[in-house]
């Protein structure tokens, strides 16, 4: 706007009439344009678009939803547990908020992208998840999941196991079951005491293409030459992807081509076949030792096996699974009681002597913090446990004995076990080194660099192909 | 530049005091310059009123109004008019100065915001991604390797700074009538009230083999119409082409899920019957056209050629959508035979298989392990999956790729052949959407994908197009699998550039005509509970059906075998059958009827199939053995003809005392007092069928009426299946 005038205009006064354009008003027009901008911008990022009607959820129920897998443990232990805790009550004698066991499928891809579906979706169809202990850091930083604020009795907990449902420092999950590579062996064979040695010799690994691999890959990089580099929460850097992990899966590659080529066939199942036909050596997680001392093939006489379980001769993956409360629970003070009875002790030494699962509590195999020695291991079978005997002609499978050696082979795995990296983008990551590892088995891959920079890249959940 | 002053402003005392136009304020000129402008329009406006109707005459007015209002007031009072022209001078030139400033500072804003977003989008690209939005998708099983390489696409495609926005799983679909049952059910396979179990992940987009399977499945979640055009699936919103489909977010006001249809069509795909080399070397002819008129013209020239088919390798249709749709083309095609001769024709029954790429993976086994292709059987796949296999591709979970330039592939190597009636996959779009997973964001997402794949169409997976034409792959372009391919590989004679569609019939109609053709099964289902069920069932040959990341994946106990086995046979059963629930062990009694998990056989409608997976899914262990001769002398049998199915781990033999005495009375009284009862004895592992004692109670049965099935690794479903096509 002009600015205003009147009267004479004196000597040397600026004239405001006119074409006299002050400084002032170059200031106020211009200003008047670059607010004018700012506010359209504004208005362009806040305008409100059409209405979004959504079909809500029903979050008025009052049961604990527990979503998670198939149960397939046995005797469908998860299942029993679910059960136990609706026909028990609290202390006081308030009974149970009913929980309800809601299995997605046997397939933990499937699992994931079912609870990852529906916690995006701001959905509150589940209270209670059960996911595998690399899902953490994903769902944790997604705001996924809930944190425990007042978790007692921590240290009764194995540490690793305890560490695999932290992110940042906060406790968003705990564990339910872990799962440590350990070594099967037929009777009268003499399980190898170095990796090199174990590699030379051939065993039957995982190494098709699923997660099995990632798995087996990552225990073969870490004892030859690259511990501590790709696990936990440290970044790694191109360098020690080049220049360590990348020679030792180059190094597997001639291996892969000999004493484990029909490993590339195999996952966990495919070499419990195996090794129930008469290979003599097996990389397999705890549950196979009920699977297989229930195999007529792998008993002898009475209730006596004819194979052994051992620790890996280094250092194994730390997997299992955790249980995490919905960050959209209608019911998370119920939620957490109900994680912490399928936690508690009882919980988990009924998940190990029942169900074949390997607890994540020392006390569940009569250890204590103090006392953890594998020397120490108690465990009992589980009609011992609960108080049901065997079927008249059946044998107690796992007996006592049986179950306390591979206690004590789960809790000397325990010591050197590692976790796989802890990043939000771990499906990413592992999809990426599983492509990358079988192109430099198949020989097709880039060089040491390539692989490098893609596998860093991949941890930050940019996808690449090698 | 002096001071404040511009080069617009003369310096004081230049000119003199400024004359008393000048010292009227821009104001006030303004105002009189309105003032003029104000009456032109006034009298522009009233004389153009008269002559509204004709343009050209309107502008010739106002202009000679203007022209005339001018010259009068120019010739009268002139000096005004100087000082008005003058004002309005001065009046634009400041306005344009005003228009410059507010533009370079507009600029000025422009440049500073770009700058902070260019700012911005540079720091995210060097921050870790974002999560991707999940996205679940389901089709046919022979789907699944087209659809996965399409979605890994399309992901490939969808990135911010090389993080994906989205990731895409995609799962196979049970088969019709289990889709029927699950979308009945909320997704539920079974629900004890404890537990529940789903049929997968809810998926949040389904391509379903055909239109008429989408029709057919139950719509309690339709969404409004909108006032779109109605869909196929009588009643769907959207409309053909329409990928937003309308306003997003409809609500619905049915149950769970809400249907809406995005295409009805992603492309096509005719079914085929295909044959061996050594048959089609005998059948093929250049002379021939690739399309005939009829399924029966073409087993007809299949006959002429000296080839005798014993019968047509068609998945099984309770499991395959494109299996049912094909069989009433099939039954046609022999017109003279009976319904149950051709329903046999279409069934041979050591090629049973649940669908397309289960059938196909077993003759890629078969090569690999060097063994001869069968001559006398057709197949009967949708196209797409055939040059799939042709092409060696990865067959959806069932099995990976294969070398192509092996002998034995070529050996076993599938040439199509095509007749007008048989008919066409069309594979619609359609959204699905769950009660508390409806966000804008899932329906963008999905949007986007159908929006992906129009423009990179299906046909680069081996598919037609709408028109069934097969069209002609971009120059170069070897990553895609064009139907060239396959033309490539048997001729391009071989299969022809265009189809007619042939629309698939009504699900219904195809298992009303498939019910009318087998013969019903009456199913009583007896399972052992007993303590030994809780063991483990043993390690087996086992075929994965999907990839399982860590974690417990083993077989299980042999009642969660037994469990999941017979959950599948009874997915299977069709509303003509009929179905029973009996448990036994030494403290479960079968003949009562308080005894968890009993449950009396009825018609298999959904409500009792569905009472029949409850209990199965509830049942826990109790007891110790009962005598497989006390349990089925405790099964509850009709008069009519019957299927005692016998689920156990086989008992020990000291659990059986007086076999023998068994064996006599299985083989006289019981025999005599239900002369229609086949027994089959289902064993779940460790033991096998070999085993004596259960060798001796099938024996006694006699041939024909007693049999023995040991269940292995493979998926329940497949198992199910072939069990089930034995029994009919």
């Amino acid at each position: 706007m002009p600015p205003p005038s009147g009267g004479e205009t004196r000597a040397h006064e600026p004239r405001h009439h006119g074409t006299h354009f002050s400084r002032r008003a170059v200031l106020l027009c211009a200003s008047v344009g670059a607010l004018a901008v700012l506010a359209a911008g504004f208005v362009s990022q806040i305008h409100p678009s059409a209405p979004y009607h959504a079909l809500a959820g029903d979050c008025g129920r009052d049961d604990l939803v527990v979503a998670g897998g198939t149960d397939v443990s046995l005797k469908a232990q998860r299942r029993a547990l679910i059960k136990q805790w609706n026909a028990s009550s609290y202390p006081d004698g308030r009974p149970h908020r009913h929980a309800r066991l809601v299995e997605v499928s046997d397939s933990t891809d499937l699992q994931h992208s079912q609870l990852a579906a529906v916690e995006q979706s701001g959905g509150c169809a589940y209270d209670v998840l059960i996911m595998d202990n690399t899902w953490t850091a994903q769902f944790a930083q997604a705001g996924y999941l809930r944190k425990f604020t007042n978790l007692s009795d921590t240290a009764d907990f194995i540490p690793a196991a305890l560490r695999t449902g932290q992110w940042r420092g906060a406790q968003y999950a705990v564990p339910f079951n872990v799962d440590v590579g350990l070594l099967y062996y037929h009777e009268g064979t003499t399980p190898p005491t170095t990796w090199s040695d174990l590699v030379e010799q051939g065993y039957d690994a995982q190494l098709a293409d699923y997660e099995g691999l990632t798995v087996n890959v990552l225990e073969d990089v870490w004892n030859d030459g690259a511990a501590h580099v790709l696990t936990g929460n440290a970044r790694t850097d191109e360098k020690a992807l080049s220049s360590r992990v990348y020679p030792a899966i180059r190094r597997l590659t001639a291996r892969v081509q000999t004493s484990l080529k029909t490993s590339r066939q195999y996952q966990e199942q495919d070499a419990i076949t195996a090794f129930a036909n008469g290979d003599k050596l097996m990389r397999n997680w705890p549950y196979a030792f009920s699977a297989l001392a229930t195999e007529p093939r792998m008993r002898a006489s009475g209730d006596r096996l004819l194979f052994h379980v051992a620790p890996l001769p280094g250092h194994t993956v730390l997997g299992g699974q955790n249980l995490a409360i919905s960050a959209h629970s209608p019911s998370p003070g119920a939620s957490a009681d109900l994680v912490r009875y399928l936690s508690g002790t009882a919980a988990q030494r009924q998940l190990f002597s029942c169900g074949g699962f390997a607890p994540a509590r020392y006390s569940a195999l009569g250890l204590t913090p103090a006392e953890r020695s594998p020397a120490d291991v108690q465990a009992r079978s589980c009609s011992a446990l609960t108080g049901r005997p065997p079927a008249p002609g059946d044998p107690d499978l796992p007996n006592q004995q049986q179950l306390t050696e591979l206690g004590q082979a789960v809790v000397t795995a325990l010591g050197r076990a590692l976790p796989r990296p802890e990043t939000e983008h771990y499906p990413t990551f592992s999809a990426t080194f599983r492509e990358c590892s079988n192109k430099i088995f198949d020989g097709t891959a880039g060089g040491a660099d390539s692989f490098a920079h893609d596998v860093a890249k991949a941890l930050n959940g940019r996808p690449s192909s090698c | 530049m002096n001071g404040p002053e511009t080069e617009s402003t003369p310096p004081p005392g230049a000119h003199g005091p400024p004359p008393p136009e000048e010292r009227r304020t821009p104001l006030r000129r303004f105002a009189e310059v309105t003032a003029y402008e104000l009456c032109s329009s006034v009298l522009i406006g009233l004389l153009v009123s008269a002559f509204h109707g004709i343009f050209w005459l309107n502008t010739v007015v106002a202009l000679a109004v203007l022209v005339t209002v001018s010259v009068l007031v120019w010739r009268s009072h002139p000096e005004r008019v100087g000082s008005v022209l003058g004002g309005a001078t001065t009046t634009l030139t400041w306005a344009a100065k005003g228009l410059a400033c507010l533009l370079a500072g507009a600029l000025v804003m422009v440049i500073v915001l770009l700058t902070a977003f260019g700012v911005r989008a540079l720091r995210d690209a060097a921050q870790p991604c974002g999560q991707p939005l999940e996205l679940r998708v389901m089709s046919a099983p022979e789907m699944l390797t087209p659809l996965r390489a399409a979605a890994s696409e399309f992901v490939a495609d969808r990135t911010d700074g090389g993080c994906r926005r989205y990731t895409v799983t995609v799962v196979p679909e049970p088969g019709p009538v289990a889709l029927y049952d699950a979308f009945s059910r909320l997704w539920r396979r079974s629900d004890t009230g404890d537990d529940q179990q789903l049929l997968g992940p809810q998926p949040d987009v389904w391509i379903p083999a055909t239109s008429a399977e989408l029709d057919f499945v139950p719509h309690s979640g339709q969404a409004d119409t909108g006032g779109g055009q109605t869909g196929i699936g009588g009643g769907l919103t959207g409309t053909p082409g329409d990928q937003a489909g309308g306003t997003p977010g409809q609500t619905g006001a049915g149950g769970d899920p809400r249907f809406r249809l995005l295409s009805r069509s992603l492309g096509t795909s005719p079914m085929v019957l295909a044959l061996f080399p050594k048959a089609d070397t005998a059948v093929a002819s250049p002379y021939s056209a690739p399309l005939k008129a009829s399924t029966s013209a073409l087993l007809a020239q299949i006959a002429q050629a000296g080839v005798r088919l014993r019968g047509i390798a068609r998945p099984v249709p309770d499991t395959s959508s494109a299996a049912l749709e094909v069989t009433p083309a099939l039954y046609d095609a022999r017109p003279g035979a009976s319904p149950a001769a051709n329903e046999k024709f279409a069934s041979p029954p050591d090629l049973v298989a649940p669908d397309a790429v289960t059938l196909l993976c077993r003759f890629r086994a078969q090569a690999a392990q060097g063994a001869d292709p069968p001559s006398d059987v057709a197949v009967a796949v949708p196209e797409q999956v055939l040059a799939d296999y042709d092409a060696g591709r990865a067959l959806g979970d069932r099995c990976g790729r294969a070398d192509v330039a092996s002998t034995s592939s070529a050996r076993w190597q599938l040439r199509p052949y095509y007749a007008v009636d048989l008919p066409t996959m069309d594979y619609p779009f359609v959204q699905l959407t769950w009660r508390g997973q409806d966000t804008r964001a899932r329906t963008d997402a999905i949007g986007d994908l159908r929006s992906w794949l129009s423009g990179h169409p299906l046909a680069e997976q081996g598919l037609r197009d709408g028109n069934g034409e097969i069209p002609a792959p971009p120059e170069g372009d070897s990553s895609h699998f064009y139907l060239s391919r396959l033309q490539g590989m048997v001729g391009e004679r071989a299969v022809p550039p265009g189809v007619r569609l042939k629309g698939a019939p009504a699900v219904q109609t195809a298992l009303d005509r498939l019910a009318a053709a087998r013969p019903k099964v009456a199913a009583t289902l007896m399972l052992d509970v007993s303590g030994s069920m809780d063991q483990a069932a043993g390690s087996v040959p086992a075929v994965r059906p999907s990839p399982a990341a860590t974690g417990p994946a083993s077989g299980g106990t042999r009642l969660n075998r037994a469990v999941t086995f017979l959950q599948s046979l009874v997915e299977q059963l069709q509303g003509s059958d009929r179905v029973g629930l009996q448990v036994f062990s030494s403290s479960a009694d079968p003949r009562s009827p308080v005894t968890f998990g009993n449950v009396q056989a009825r018609d298999a409608q959904p409500d009792q199939k569905d009472q029949v997976a409850n209990q199965l899914q509830a049942i826990t262990t109790t007891g110790g053995d009962l005598a497989l001769r006390t349990a089925i002398s405790g099964a509850g049998l009709s008069s009519g003809r019957e299927d005692l199915i016998l689920v156990t781990d086989g008992e020990s033999a000291g659990s059986n005392p007086g076999l023998s005495g068994t064996a006599a009375w299985l083989a006289g009284p019981f025999r005599s007092a239900n002369p229609n009862l086949r027994l089959t004895v289902v064993l779940t592992g460790p033991a096998g069928c070999g085993t004596a004692h259960i060798k001796q109670i099938t024996s006694a049965m006699g041939p024909g009426r007693g049999s023995c099935v040991a269940l292995t690794g493979a998926p329940e479903q497949e198992q199910a299946a072939q069990f089930l096509s034995g029994l009919r």
